[in-house]
C-alpha cells in the first residue's frame, strides 16, 4: 500500500508522546499521574493523549462521509477538547480516564448528529437530507478495554472469556478449542461475565453520563 | 445472590421467552432495572468489539486502521495487531475493500489539510511543542515564546565561538568555511537543475513506499503479479537518482526506462481508474517528466486528476508546474 501523508497533522502531535496512542493504560497512568503530582510534565502527557484521542475520533466519523461538514471538524475537536479540559478535574485519580474520554467524545458526537440532522443537498437546495449516523462509540477503545479487562481475570478464565467475548465463539466451538466440557465451559464463561460487567474501565464506557 | 438476580446476569444466555419473562418481572420489580440495564449495556459493548474484530472487515475497523497505521512511533497495543493483520489479508484478496480504503484515506487527507493539529492544539494547551524527543522521554513543551527563544538559539554560536580557546577557534572556523562551501555548492547544484526536475521527487516517493511495504511485513497486501511489478518499479526509481554528496543529483536513464516499463504493464494489467492503475499513472508522469516527454506526463498526471487517484492533489500541482513551465517555453 502506498504510504500515506494524511496523518501528518496529527502525527505532528501524536509522536510527542511516550506512549502509542491506543495504549489507554499508559493514558490512564498518565492522568493518575498528573491527579496525584499535578506537575507541569504530566499535565502535558495527559493534555497530549487527550487532544490527539479527540482528534482522531472524530476523524473517524468524518472521513467515512462527506456529507459531515469539514467546517465544523475543527470546532468540534476544539469543545470536546475543553469540555474534558474543564471536567477532569472532578475525576477521582484511579478514574478509568481514557474510558471517561471515549464517553465524552460519543455523546458529543451524538449531539452534534442530531443537531445536523439536516443538510442542503447538492442538487437541489431546497431540499435537506439526513446526515448519515455511524455509530458512536469508538469500536477499537472498547476491543481494547474488554481485552484489558479479561488480563485482569483469574488465568484460568481468560482464554475462555476472550474467546466468546472476542471472538464471538460458541459454547461448542469453545469446547473444540479448549477441549474442555460444556457444563465446565458455561460455568467458565459466566464467572467471567460477572466479573467483567464489574470491571471498572468497562463500566466506564457503559456510563451515559459524562461526569 | 438471588435467582432472579442469576437469570439477570445471564440475560443474554437465555431464549427469548425466558428474557420476556424476565422483563415482565423487572418491569413490576423497578429495583431490578439498574443491574438488568448494566447487563445489556455490557451485552452492546460485547458487540460493538466483535463487530470491530469480525469478519469480514466493516468500515469502522478500516477507518480505524486507515487513522492509526501512521502512528507507529511507539509499539501498537498487541489486541489491535492482530485485528489489523486479518484486515491487511482482508485487503489483500478484496479489490472492493482497497478501492475502500482509498475513499476513505482522500477523505482523511482533506480533513487534514484543511485543519493544523499542531497549531490547534497549542492554542488549546497554551504551550508551544518542541520537535519530538528519542524514546520515552517526556515531550519538551513550554511556554509561547518562540521569538524570545529564536533570538538566544541565533546569538549562541557567536558566544561559543567568542569563548572557545584558540585551536577550537580555527577548527570552528573551518567548519563554518565548509559549511558555507557546501550551501554555495547546493545553491549552485539546485539552481543548475531545471524547476520541473526540482519537483519530482522520485526517490523520495520510492524510498517511503519501500519504507512501508517493509514495515507492514510479508509482503503487505500487495502481493498479485501487477502489485509484484510494481513494487520492481518502486525499487527501480528508489535507485535510479544518483548524487555526490546530495550535490548534482541527476537520474539514470536505463533506471528509470526499467521503472517506466515495469509500470506500463502495471497499467495494462489493471482495470483503469483502480488504485494501483492511479498510482502507477502517477509514477510513469513522473518518469515521463524527468525524461523531458512533457505530452506523456501531462496525459499521465491527468489520468490520476480524472480518476481521483490518492495523489490527486499532487498529480494537479504537477500538472500546474508543467503547464506554467511549458507557457514559459522551457521545461
Amino acid at each position: 500500500m502506498i504510504p500515506s501523508q494524511a496523518l501528518r497533522s496529527l502525527d505532528a502531535v501524536a509522536s510527542h508522546l511516550p506512549f502509542h496512542l491506543n495504549d489507554i493504560v499508559r493514558a490512564n497512568e498518565a492522568f493518575r499521574r498528573w491527579c496525584e503530582d499535578k506537575a507541569d510534565p504530566s499535565r502535558r502527557i495527559m493534555d497530549l493523549w487527550t487532544y490527539c484521542y479527540v482528534r482522531r475520533y472524530y476523524l473517524l466519523k468524518f472521513m467515512r462521509d462527506p456529507g459531515y461538514h469539514a467546517s465544523d471538524f475543527d470546532t468540534l475537536v476544539e469543545s470536546t477538547y475543553q469540555k474534558i479540559e474543564r471536567s477532569r478535574d472532578r475525576l477521582d485519580c484511579d478514574a478509568p480516564f481514557a474510558s471517561w474520554v471515549s464517553v465524552i467524545c460519543k455523546n458529543t458526537y451524538l449531539n452534534y448528529v442530531t443537531r445536523r440532522r439536516k443538510h442542503l443537498s447538492i442538487d437541489d437546495p431546497d431540499r435537506t437530507v439526513p446526515l448519515v449516523y455511524h455509530e458512536p462509540y469508538d469500536r477499537g477503545m472498547i476491543l481494547l478495554a474488554i481485552l484489558g479487562a479479561i488480563e485482569r481475570l483469574p488465568p484460568s478464565l481468560q482464554e475462555v472469556a476472550t474467546l466468546r467475548f472476542v471472538e464471538g465463539l460458541s459454547y461448542p466451538e469453545i469446547g473444540a478449542a479448549t477441549d474442555k466440557e460444556l457444563p465446565i465451559i458455561r460455568a467458565y464463561v459466566n464467572k467471567a461475565r460477572r466479573r467483567l460487567q464489574a470491571d471498572p474501565a468497562l463500566r466506564a464506557l457503559m456510563e451515559e453520563e459524562e461526569v | 445472590m438471588k435467582p432472579i438476580e442469576e437469570r439477570i446476569l445471564l440475560y443474554s444466555e437465555l431464549s427469548p421467552e425466558e428474557r420476556s419473562e424476565v422483563d415482565a418481572y423487572v418491569a413490576s420489580h423497578p429495583e431490578l432495572s439498574e443491574l438488568l440495564e448494566g447487563v445489556r449495556a455490557f451485552e452492546n459493548l460485547v458487540k460493538e468489539a466483535q463487530a470491530f474484530a469480525g469478519q469480514p472487515p466493516g468500515d469502522s475497523v478500516l477507518a480505524y486502521y486507515v487513522a492509526t497505521r501512521l502512528l507507529e512511533r511507539h509499539p501498537m497495543p498487541e489486541g489491535l495487531r492482530g485485528v489489523f493483520a486479518r484486515l491487511e489479508a482482508a485487503l489483500e484478496n478484496d479489490a472492493a475493500l482497497r478501492e475502500r480504503y482509498g475513499i476513505f484515506e482522500r477523505r482523511m487527507r482533506e480533513l487534514e489539510a484543511a485543519s493544523d493539529a499542531v497549531a490547534q492544539f497549542e492554542r488549546l494547551a497554551g504551550y508551544t511543542l518542541e520537535p519530538p524527543g528519542e524514546g520515552e522521554r517526556p515531550p519538551a513543551l513550554h511556554p509561547s515564546k518562540p521569538r524570545r527563544m529564536a533570538d538566544r538559539a541565533s546569538r549562541r554560536p557567536a558566544r561559543l565561538f567568542r569563548t572557545a580557546r584558540l585551536p577550537a577557534r580555527w577548527a570552528m572556523a573551518a567548519s563554518l568555511a565548509l559549511v558555507a562551501l557546501y550551501g554555495v555548492l547546493f545553491v549552485i547544484s539546485e539552481a543548475s537543475r531545471p524547476a520541473l526536475d526540482r519537483s519530482l521527487h522520485l526517490d523520495e516517493d520510492a524510498g517511503a513506499f519501500n519504507g512501508l511495504h517493509v514495515r507492514s511485513g510479508n509482503g503487505g497486501f500487495m502481493t498479485g503479479p501487477a502489485d509484484s511489478l510494481y513494487f520492481r518499479a518502486m525499487d527501480a526509481l528508489g535507485e535510479a537518482r544518483t548524487s555526490t554528496l546530495g550535490l548534482f543529483p541527476h537520474y539514470d536513464a536505463e533506471r528509470l526506462r526499467e521503472a517506466a516499463g515495469y509500470l506500463k504493464k502495471v497499467v495494462e494489467m489493471e482495470e483503469p481508474n483502480t488504485f494501483l492503475y492511479l498510482e502507477a499513472q502517477f509514477f510513469l508522469g513522473k518518469i515521463y517528466l524527468a525524461q523531458g516527454n512533457l505530452p506523456e506526463a501531462e496525459a499521465a498526471f491527468e489520468a490520476v486528476v480524472s480518476g481521483q487517484g490518492s495523489r490527486m492533489d499532487e498529480a494537479r500541482e504537477m500538472l500546474r508546474r508543467l503547464r506554467a513551465s511549458s507557457a514559459r517555453g522551457a521545461p
